[in-house]
């Protein structure tokens, strides 16, 4: 009802925020928004582009990648429903491909996103700051893959990560990081 | 260009990404028929894929490449460098057709084969059961090896020849026939796919953007991180500081 109200009083736009050179609106959500266009339904093949490259996606701005990311995400969701129904029809879905274009473009602009934090990061601190998984022994003595987290507390004092991964840390060579320690 | 047959260069041909292929020639182990008391099935697919006239996501290449299915090794002897595009004109110089001149109708670089329209065909029948097209012949053609059974023609003689690649003074790589240095020009059907016949003549649809937004910069570079920048392009001011973290 509230939503409701709101959305009624701003004529199906939503504001969300104003900037003095910008102006960020949302359209009325509709449900119908998850599927596709009624006219591809019953197509064998919809017309569709190509996905967006590392090279495309550097000329771009940091707020134009945050918009474009909203885009293709919106995109995947639609596709991903579509192929459900498809699935639970029995109908081969027209222009399978299409989900697998989107991952590779959200791939390219995670990409460009985080070699923009290197450089910053590289600059401040001279790390990386990059979470690269490694392996390592676990408490049973067995190689495991293992992803970094950040956390409150240091390892000594974290109680159940020592009973996991053993209370001695080993030290790793890092492959893919680049490390500099003097300049 | 005449198609006899449903083969087509796959590799450029359809517009695929690499992922969508990648995930058709699906590799690792599935188990089946677990938490039972009968054995688990296990499915090793593990081996390597044997590329086919038929692309990986199709039905016909899945069922070729089943795991429960025996099969030899198979050896493709590398090539340093490819001459081959489609639209060229060939001759065959083995098998029933020989000394035939056509027009290369697919290629499929993993196995090293060529495919001309209309030549090296084979009767089939289409099939035995009780489906629609039973009891249909049609034609269909059969692969050519690259530089054995197959060779480009020189355009100044009509005869076939061997092939480099070189330079010319502007700094363009070109086809070059080794007999008598006629250069051969790539054809307009080598950059044709199955959305356009070339590239400039393609049409965005509603959902592409434009190539003028494409090629617009945007981008200045700051002295701030990703996340940095959008707050202060949405305004929003953290008052907080940030703590301590440990990764490991």
């Amino acid at each position: 009802m509230f939503l409701k109200s709101i959305l009624s009083k701003f004529n199906g736009v939503l504001i969300l925020g104003t900037h003095k050179n910008l102006l960020i609106k949302v359209k009325k959500a509709n449900l119908i928004e998850f599927f596709d266009d009624k006219k591809n339904w019953t197509e064998e093949k919809v017309k569709h582009g190509r996905p967006w490259t590392i090279d495309e996606l550097r000329l771009k701005s940091n707020l134009d990648l945050h918009k474009l990311w909203f885009v293709l995400h919106k995109e995947r969701n639609m596709l991903l429903t579509m192929e459900e129904i498809y699935t639970r029809k029995g109908i081969p879905m027209p222009s399978h491909e299409r989900v697998a274009k989107v991952d590779e473009s959200m791939e390219n602009l995670l990409a460009v996103v985080e070699e923009r934090n290197i450089a910053y990061n590289l600059l401040e601190t001279g790390e990386t700051k990059k979470l690269v998984p490694y392996r390592r022994y676990n408490s049973f003595g067995h190689i495991q893959y293992y992803k970094q987290r950040e956390y409150l507390v240091p390892w000594y004092l974290n109680r159940m990560w020592k009973l996991k991964y053993h209370y001695k840390k080993i030290p790793v060579i890092y492959f893919y990081d680049i490390q500099i320690n003097s300049i | 260009m005449v198609k006899l047959t449903a083969i087509l260069n796959w590799n450029g041909f359809h517009n695929i990404p690499k992922k969508y292929i990648k995930r058709a020639m699906f590799n690792g182990v599935v188990y089946e028929n677990t938490h039972e008391m009968t054995p688990p099935v296990i499915y090793n697919y593990t081996k390597d894929w044997v590329f086919d006239e038929y692309a990986p996501w199709t039905k016909m290449a899945q069922i070729k490449n089943d795991p429960r299915k025996q099969r030899s090794t198979l050896i493709v002897p590398p090539l340093r460098e490819w001459f081959f595009f489609r639209g060229d004109k060939v001759q065959i110089m083995t098998g029933k057709d020989a000394g035939k001149q056509g027009l290369i109708n697919a290629i499929i670089k993993q196995r090293n084969w060529v495919f001309v329209s209309g030549l090296n065909c084979k009767l089939t029948l289409q099939s035995s059961t009780g489906v629609a097209g039973d009891g249909e012949y049609t034609m269909v053609e059969k692969p050519l090896v690259v530089n054995r059974d197959v060779k480009l023609i020189d355009p100044s003689d009509l005869k076939p020849c061997e092939v480099t690649f070189r330079f010319t003074e502007d700094g363009e790589k070109v086809r070059v026939s080794k007999r008598t240095g006629q250069v051969l020009p790539i054809p307009p059907d080598a950059e044709a796919t199955i959305d356009y016949a070339k590239k400039s003549t393609y049409k965005p649809g509603d959902k592409d953007t434009s190539p003028n937004e494409l090629v617009k910069e945007t981008f200045i570079p700051k002295y701030m991180s990703f996340e940095l920048d959008l707050m202060q392009e949405y305004g929003i001011k953290e008052t907080k500081q940030k703590g301590q973290t440990y990764v490991y």
